[in-house]
Parts: C-alpha cells; sequence; structure tokens
C-alpha cells in the first residue's frame, strides 16, 4: 500500500495560491471516477470531469513526484493533479494492485525518457572525469576555436562596459536618473549579446536603484563601482590568455556563464543530513526563481539550492521546508561554495533536528570572510539564535542579546516574524546582506523539544 | 574634490555601518556625483587602512582615468563597507503578549484558513471564523497578519477576526493604528476617550453600551439630559427609564415643545421599554406631531396598549370591517370594508388611498381595509372572532378580499413579531401578490424551530411560491425534514424548472446539513454525467462536503 502524503506536503506542490485553490475545489470525490492508487510502481491516478465531454486523465508519479494530465493548463502541476492528491491525501482514493493502463504507458514513456536523461549526464560526467585525466574534447580545434570566439565576445562586451561605467562617473551619476530604464537597458542588451548575462541582470536593477530614493547615489557608485572591478577582473583574466572555460570559476558564476548540470555532479559529494531551513519564491525578469536553504546537521555547512520556471509552472518542490533530507550534495565551483545540487540520496526523508545558532557577531564574520573571498556576494545565509524583531527609531532592527542589526528587504513580512516570535526570542534563519540582514523563516522548536518546525515567513 | 579621514560620515545616526568603515565614503560618493570632469578623489588622504589596500590591489595611475581611479576607491570602499558592517545596541524589546487561555487549531484547520485568506469566499471565511470562535480555537500566528489585514478592509468579518484573534493577536493589533483601530484594540487611554468621541459622533442610536456607562456615571443631576449631546441625552433618558417609567414620561413630556423636531421620534422610541397605560395621554398628543415618523412611533406605542383608546378604536374599525358569519353549519369570514378615508382615519394613521392606484393591488376599497387590518392589534381578531389565529385564517368565504386581509394580518404579525399568526399565515394558501410572496420570508424567520423544519417543507409543495426567499429564510443549515424536502424537490422538479434548480442546488451547498454530502452525490447520479444538472448537484455535494471537512478540521 502506497504510503498517504498529508495535505500540507501536497500543497507544497502547488505552483501559486490559486491552484491551491483550485485542487480543493476538485479535492471531492464526486468529480473523479476510475480512481487508484498503487504501491509499486508508486503512482495514483484518476479520471476529473472537466467541463468538456471526455474527462481528464491525470496521474501523478510519486516517486518523483511528476505529473501528467490530460487538460490543457499550463500550469503544472494543474489543479487536476493537485486535488488528485488531495483526495488521495484524505483517504479517498482506493488502493490497487496495478496501474490502469493508461497510466502504466505515461510511466513507461516516463521511465524511458528519464533513463536516456540520466544516460546523457552520466556520460557527460564520465566525459568529464575522463577529461580531467588526460582525455579531451571530440574535436579538440573546433572546441577550441568556439572558446576563442566566446573569449573574444565576452572580452570585447566587458571593455564596453568598462568604459560605459567610467563615462558615467566622468559625466557624473547626477544625470542617472535622467537616461531611466531604458539608458540601463540598451546597455544590458549588449552584455547579454557579449553573453556575460550576469552582468547584464544586474544592469537591469539598476533603474530600481536610481528610484529608490534618499541615498541612492551612494548605493548606485556601490553597484557600478563592484561590476567596474567585476568587468576589469574578467577581462584582464580573458586578456591573459586561455580559453574563456579557464576563467576563474567566481568569476565566471558572477559574469553569469553557466555551469553545466553535469559539471557540477561531477564534483565530490559532501554528504549529510540536509535540514531544509527556508524557502523563498521571487520573480526575476519573467522567470520564478525559487531559493531553499539547507544546513548540514553533521557539518553545520550552509547550502542554497536554486531552481528556475517559466512564469505559471511549478518550481522544484522535492525539498519541503521542515524536512531533513540524508543525501550528497555538489557544491557549485567558486572561492564561496554555498549554491549546490542535490545528488544521490542516502535514505527516508524525515524531520530535522534541533538546530544551533549563533550571535550577529558570529554571523557578521561569516559574512566578512565570504566577501573577502568572493566580494560580489549578495549574501550569506546564517542561523541566529535567540533573535527577535523590535521596532525602533522608525525602522524594524533584528536584536539578539544585547545586539542588533537592521532588517532590510524585509517588506510586510516583518509582521508575520514579529506575529511568529510574539515577543519572545527565537532561532530565525537570516541572510547577511548589505546594509543588514533579512530573515528568511523562523526556526521554532518543535512539540518534542528535538525536533525544528520552519515557518518560513 | 578631497577626501578628509575626519569627514562628515552619514553613519552617524548608529547606523549599521560604523564611523570608522564610512570615513570618506560619502566624499567620494559626492564625487562621483558631482563626475570626476568637475574633480578629483585626492587618494591621498582617504583613510589610512583604505589607502593601503589601495596601494596593493589598484596601483595609482593605472591608466591615468581619473574615473576608473574613483571606481577602483568606491569598489574597495563598498567591499570594506560592507565586510566591516558592525552591530548596534539592540533597543528594548516589546512585552510579550499575555498567556492564552484558547488553545491553537489543527494544522489542517490552519492550512485551510491559509487558502480561505488568499482567495477564498466570505462565506467559508466566516465559518471558519465563527466556528473557532465557538470552540475556543486560535489561528496561527503567522496568519495573523493576513487576518488583521482582511479586518481592516471587511468591517463585517472584523468583529469575527477580534473574537478569535487571542491574546497575540490583540497584541500585534496594539502595534499597528490600522489593525488596533479595526479590531478596536487601543494602546492608551488617552486613544479609549477619543474612541468614546468618535462613537458618539457617528450618531448610531444602538451603540447602547458605551452610551449607558456614561449615563450611569452623570449622576442623576440632569446635567446631561439639559446640556449634553443628542446621543448622551438619549442614553440617559433610557436608563432613567428602565429605573423609572414615569419620571422619564414626565421629564419628556414637560420639555417636548423644545425638543428639536428630528430628535423626536428617537426620544419618543424610549418610551418602548416599560411601556404601560399611563403613557397614554402623552402618546395621544404625540399623534398630532407635524413629523410623521414621530406620529408613526406613538400610533405604535399606542397600538400596544390594548386598553388605550388609540387601540380600541383600531380594533373596533377592524372588526367592523371583518366579521365571521354563520352560513348554515359553516362559519365563514365576511367582509364590509371602509367606504371612504376621513379625518377620523387620517387621525389614526391611516393613510389616505393614493389618487392613481395599481390596479393590480385593488381600488381604494381593498387599500383601506389592508390598512385597517394592518392597523389594528394582533389580540382584537382573537378569541373575538376565533379561537386562534390558524382557525381564523383557516375560515371560508370573503372571496376577492382574502389576499387582502392575508397581506393585511402579515403585516401586523411581522409587526408584533407573532409566531403563531405567522404559522396560521404560513399554513393556508400564500397569496400570488409581490407583498405577499415578500412576506414568506420574513414570516418563517418568526416561526419557531419546529414550525420551521414542519412549515418549510410544505411551502416548497406550493408550485408558486419562489423558492429560493423561502429557503433562505429557513434556519442555517437546513433542519432534517426541510433538507428532506429540497432533496425530494430537486429530484422531481429538475426538468420542469431548471432555472429554479440551479439557484437551489447552489443554495443547497451552502445550507444543506453537512451529514447530506452523499444525497446531493446521489442526487447528481440520477442525470447523465456531462449534463448541466449532474455537474450543479456534483458541485453543491463538493461544498458540502468543504463545509464538513472545514468543520471536522476545527475540532
Amino acid at each position: 500500500v502506497l504510503t498517504r502524503w498529508s495535505a500540507e506536503q501536497v500543497l507544497a506542490l502547488a505552483p501559486d495560491a490559486s491552484s491551491v485553490a483550485a485542487g480543493r475545489k476538485l479535492s471531492a470525490g464526486s468529480t473523479w471516477s476510475g480512481l487508484g492508487a498503487c504501491a509499486q510502481p508508486a503512482v495514483v491516478w484518476g479520471l476529473c470531469r472537466g467541463s468538456g465531454k471526455t474527462p481528464y486523465r491525470a496521474a501523478v508519479d510519486m516517486a518523483g513526484p511528476a505529473f501528467s494530465c490530460s487538460c490543457p493548463s499550463r500550469k503544472f502541476p494543474c489543479k487536476h493533479a493537485l486535488g488528485l492528491l488531495l483526495l488521495w491525501a484524505a483517504g479517498g482514493v482506493p488502493d490497487a494492485g496495478e496501474p490502469v493502463d493508461w497510466a502504466q504507458s505515461w510511466l513507461d514513456s516516463r521511465a524511458e525518457r528519464v533513463a536516456r536523461a540520466q544516460a546523457r549526464v552520466q556520460a557527460r560526467v564520465e566525459k568529464i572525469a575522463t577529461k580531467d585525466a588526460g582525455g579531451g574534447p571530440a574535436d579538440p580545434v573546433a572546441a577550441l576555436r568556439r572558446a576563442e570566439r566566446r573569449r573574444d565576445r565576452m572580452a570585447g562586451g566587458l571593455a564596453e562596459l568598462e568604459q560605459w561605467l567610467r563615462d558615467q562617473v566622468r559625466t557624473g551619476l547626477a544625470a542617472a536618473p535622467r537616461g531611466g530604464y531604458t539608458a540601463f537597458d540598451a546597455v544590458a542588451a549588449r552584455m547579454v549579446d557579449a553573453q556575460v548575462p550576469g552582468v547584464a541582470a544586474v544592469l537591469r536593477r539598476l533603474g530600481s536603484v536610481v528610484a529608490s530614493g534618499e541615498g541612492w547615489p551612494g548605493r548606485l557608485l556601490e553597484e557600478y563601482a563592484l561590476l567596474h572591478l567585476l568587468a576589469a577582473a574578467g577581462r584582464s583574466v580573458t586578456a591573459a590568455g586561455g580559453d574563456a572555460d579557464g576563467l576563474p570559476a567566481t568569476l565566471l558564476t558572477h559574469l553569469g556563464v553557466g555551469v553545466a548540470k553535469e559539471e557540477v555532479l561531477a564534483r565530490p559529494a559532501v554528504r549529510d543530513r540536509w535540514a531544509v531551513l527556508g524557502l523563498r519564491d521571487e520573480v526575476e525578469e519573467r522567470l520564478s526563481v525559487r531559493r531553499v536553504w539547507l544546513r548540514g546537521e553533521r557539518s553545520a555547512r550552509m547550502a542554497l539550492v536554486m531552481s528556475f520556471a517559466v512564469a505559471g509552472q511549478s518550481l522544484d518542490a522535492t525539498l519541503l521546508p521542515g524536512s531533513a533530507v540524508p543525501a550528497d550534495l555538489h557544491f557549485y565551483p567558486g572561492r564561496v561554495q554555498l549554491r549546490a545540487l542535490v545528488g544521490a540520496g542516502h535514505g527516508p526523508v524525515g524531520r530535522p533536528g534541533q538546530v544551533t545558532g549563533a550571535g550577529l557577531e558570529s554571523a557578521l564574520q561569516a559574512w566578512s570572510q565570504a566577501l573577502a573571498r568572493d566580494p560580489w556576494t549578495p549574501g550569506w545565509p546564517v542561523v541566529v539564535a535567540d533573535a527577535l524583531p523590535v521596532s525602533h527609531g522608525g525602522r524594524w532592527w533584528l536584536t539578539c542579546g544585547d545586539e542588533a542589526l537592521p532588517l532590510v528587504g524585509q517588506g510586510e513580512s516583518v509582521w508575520t516574524l514579529v506575529a511568529v516570535c510574539g515577543g519572545r526570542a527565537t532561532s530565525v534563519l537570516a541572510e547577511v546582506v548589505p546594509g543588514g540582514v533579512r530573515v528568511i523563516s523562523v526556526l521554532a522548536p518543535g512539540p518534542s523539544g528535538d525536533e525544528t518546525v520552519v515557518v518560513p515567513l | 574634490v578631497s577626501v578628509g579621514v575626519s569627514g562628515t560620515d552619514g553613519g552617524a545616526d548608529a547606523g549599521p555601518t560604523g564611523r570608522a568603515t564610512s570615513a570618506g565614503w560619502d566624499e567620494v560618493v559626492a564625487a562621483a556625483l558631482l563626475g570626476t570632469e568637475r574633480g578629483a578623489v585626492d587618494v591621498d588622504r582617504l583613510p589610512l587602512v583604505l589607502a593601503e589596500q589601495l596601494g596593493r590591489f589598484a596601483p595609482a595611475g593605472r591608466d591615468g582615468d581619473a574615473a576608473a581611479r574613483l571606481l577602483d576607491v568606491a569598489a574597495l570602499a563598498t567591499v570594506y563597507r560592507r565586510a566591516g558592517m558592525r552591530s548596534a545596541v539592540a533597543p528594548a524589546g516589546p512585552r510579550e503578549p499575555a498567556t492564552e487561555r484558547a488553545r491553537p487549531a489543527s494544522e489542517a484547520a490552519q492550512q485551510r484558513l491559509a487558502g480561505l485568506l488568499s482567495g477564498g469566499e466570505n462565506e467559508l471565511l466566516t465559518l471558519w471564523l465563527g466556528t473557532a470562535a465557538e470552540r475556543g480555537l486560535l489561528p496561527a500566528p503567522r496568519l495573523l497578519p493576513r487576518l488583521l489585514d482582511l479586518a481592516t478592509r471587511n468591517r463585517a468579518l472584523a468583529e469575527l477576526v477580534a473574537s478569535v484573534a487571542g491574546e497575540r493577536g490583540r497584541w500585534l493589533a496594539g502595534q499597528r493604528e490600522d489593525w488596533a483601530r479595526a479590531l478596536g484594540v487601543t494602546a492608551s487611554d488617552d486613544m479609549t476617550g477619543n474612541a468614546d468621541t468618535g462613537n458618539a459622533d457617528t450618531g448610531n442610536a444602538d451603540t447602547g453600551n458605551a452610551d449607558t456607562g456614561n449615563a450611569e456615571t452623570a449622576d442623576g443631576e440632569g446635567e446631561v439630559w439639559r446640556l449634553g449631546a443628542p446621543d448622551r441625552r438619549l442614553a440617559w433618558l433610557r436608563e432613567l427609564r428602565r429605573r423609572d417609567p414615569g419620571a422619564a414620561r414626565d421629564l419628556l413630556a414637560a420639555g417636548w415643545p423644545a425638543e428639536a423636531p428630528d430628535q423626536r421620534s428617537r426620544l419618543l422610541q424610549v418610551l418602548d421599554d416599560g411601556l404601560t397605560d399611563a403613557d397614554e395621554p402623552f402618546l395621544q398628543r404625540c399623534l398630532g406631531d407635524r413629523r410623521g415618523e414621530v406620529r408613526a412611533v406613538a400610533a405604535e406605542l399606542l397600538r400596544r396598549l390594548p386598553g388605550s383608546a388609540f387601540a380600541r378604536r383600531a380594533a373596533a374599525r377592524a372588526l367592523a370591517a371583518v366579521r365571521v358569519e354563520r352560513h348554515l353549519l359553516r362559519r365563514q369570514l365576511a367582509v364590509d370594508p371602509p367606504r371612504r378615508h376621513d379625518k377620523e382615519l387620517a387621525a389614526d394613521q391611516i393613510p389616505a388611498p393614493p389618487s392613481r392606484l395599481d390596479p393590480r393591488t385593488g381600488g381604494p376599497a381593498s387599500w383601506l381595509l389592508l390598512h385597517v387590518v394592518a392597523a389594528a392589534p394582533l389580540q382584537a381578531w382573537i378569541p373575538a372572532l376565533a379561537p386562534t389565529p390558524s382557525e381564523l385564517v383557516g375560515l371560508g368565504g370573503a372571496d376577492g378580499w382574502r389576499d387582502v386581509l392575508w397581506q393585511g394580518w402579515a403585516r401586523a404579525a411581522r409587526r408584533e413579531r407573532d409566531a403563531g399568526w405567522a404559522a396560521a399565515l404560513l399554513g393556508v394558501a400564500v397569496p400570488r401578490t409581490p407583498e405577499a410572496t415578500a412576506a414568506v420570508s420574513e414570516l418563517i424567520g418568526l416561526l419557531t424551530p419546529t414550525d420551521q423544519a414542519r412549515q418549510v417543507p410544505v411551502l416548497l409543495t406550493d408550485p408558486k411560491l419562489p423558492l429560493v426567499p423561502v429557503l433562505d429564510a429557513a434556519p442555517a443549515p437546513w433542519p432534517g425534514p426541510v433538507a428532506d424536502a429540497v432533496l425530494d424537490w430537486l429530484a422531481r422538479h429538475a426538468s420542469q424548472r431548471p432555472h429554479d434548480v440551479q439557484a437551489v442546488m447552489e443554495l443547497a451547498g451552502r445550507r444543506m446539513p453537512i451529514d447530506r454530502a452523499d444525497d446531493l452525490a446521489a442526487l447528481a447520479g440520477r442525470w447523465p454525467p456531462d449534463s448541466l444538472l449532474h455537474r450543479r448537484a456534483a458541485a453543491a455535494a463538493a461544498r458540502v462536503t468543504t463545509r464538513r471537512d472545514l468543520l471536522e478540521e476545527l475540532l
């Protein structure tokens, strides 16, 4: 018999709040027929009557989880899949010995696809491993020419950026607002052509920096200066010869040159029981970005797992805040190692144990160490023990003992923080960022005392 | 532009970046803002640490460009400032909220509430909040900000939010002015005073509680009565009426000519409490008031004094118009409507028929009969004409006048909120007039729960009655017999009255008892799966299931 999920687990899969509501509406047994749940293979299926003549076929592969539905919705999972899972979670789906034929054929085709993708990744991982051991690309001449072309393009773009930045400072930042967003967008577009999308993304944000009110020239200068540093560093490394792939990984990351997943997965595994302590979704340039923060229970090492989806699609929901996953993590290369991919799993998912935090002083220390290794580090996650939000002097502070740092970028979620803490100091997961800290989630002790309940803000 | 080590540093106001790390930064920003065309940063005068590092990382004159130089300095200073962030001295924290007396609702219930808060219907939200308040369950702290926001947007729900918010919710609301206002929570005594004044300004006579408090503190000197604001005077008079009805009436009567015309009806209404025959002379005097609403209040009060000349006149007029005749062995009603409108009728608040009457509602005789019957106290009829309202209403005869009689009695029954009369009127065929059908739901509301459960199913069998108002007036959730009748009705009438069926199914989803979801689902099964009827019934069943789940989660 397939172990049922809780409704909470199911709802964490929903791409947005309206999907939750729609899924709930469809979680009544009366709208479903041909229901079944099978343990081996782990799959749940059913037929849902919609507005049309033919009912929709919805099936969920619980091993993934992966979803299939014949409805035209572009949301993922769609409301039918959510409704089906909610019904199953509530015990409304009968157990079956084997999947219905259409569900089985979907599972088969999916298994085939997954196997093909895995074989591809495996092949690449092996190739990378053998390259390190002395092997080389299939066509070394063509590969070299490609790398050279790319290097030239990047070097050209970065030189242009440097000149543009100097021009801004030469004529004075006071002129910046008059240029408006379009001025930044034009340079950003140029950087996309030069294959440095990381730079383009920073440039596109500058319009909002200019519009950020009092003190904006200082903040704009900070951004300009760090971009200038990035451009100069990137260009000097490319000019020094060697192909673009040889650029130090930290620079490549900030320039926005992606590292292939296979390459990351080929890096050494860090095995631990990873407590999922925070999750934040943001929409950046029409792309949904999910950040999930993990912490090794043995190593106390922090990790950040990012996933991306076109707006409206479901983000990776395998890492639920408030769970603990025994698994391998593979960290992205770079001088500061935070971003990671999840590799092989090593046992059942459980609840995180007690999380020990530190004071603000050690949080600041970790932050300055990260900056020392990578000056472009945007933020550093820390677990702060005995934290309490306090309003004072017209702004919010995160206090810990007799120390305090300003809360920045918190928006309305500061009230959730205040409500959850309820005037009592509590552990929180926070990110140290320029100018202060931003709380990601509250880490409350669970009912049994040796567990942690994660309340995302 | 030169940079001084001891230059002004914007971080003096206990900012996160201390003085030492900020030194020189403002000058760098000023130079950049102005443009290096107009002046450069004197790097040699930067703080020692920065200058040293600058020498290491960005040697001077790399390409002799002042702008590049400034950007190098700024980059170094930016990282230096960011990495050098210091903590400030913690301000004192807020006081903790009091210990909760209620317990938190289940996690499933919290998730349900979270879903309802992000785009749920108010009806389910009301059900959740009302049930939680009743069972002493709390929402999770993480949902409080959204609940309080809801209270600021929706005044109807604000009271419910206040009743479930718990100690922590009130504590949280006290930290934000808009939340505090929405929940009626106040942080200081000054604000309590303000809230009181605000109360008086709204001019709402129903906000009696706070006002009564004021009256009690008024020391009985009559200071408030002579000089107070209208609301305070009203409250004071109410309080006096409660303690000494006669004194209150005499006081009111003594100052009556001086009372502002627009306050008179509200003041007169105070006599409603503790009404006795001793009030009659004053009320009779008020029947001659220039304002219609004052005369109406006086007439209402006089009608409630059976011994008053007014009530006796009204009863006599009604009994002159309607009598019971004996025909062989049968008793039946006979009607002799008032001939014409006259001064006497006008003096007793019977309005004259308008010159142009809607022909469907009858002529001037019908008009006068309706108003005369409606104006009579209900007890004029019983036992004068019949032992019980049911027997009177059930009598035959009076052909052509029955609708008018029914409507007149229905008006009186609603005015006197009489359950027995309501039951009697609903027990006979309801006239096919707009007034009568409109009266039905109000009459249902007057019935005792037992009568409601008994009579609503019967009313449903009346093919001409609009169902939705009838069902809407029935208690929610529907008593078993009503639920049975609705299911039966839906099964039988679905094909003939598709429009009503849809509306009734919609209502069924909201009012059907939560243990009847399966019956609705079974009903859906009677129609083909693609049909509209099937989908409507299934939707209603799903809705009932949702309500059931919601309530079960709140155990």
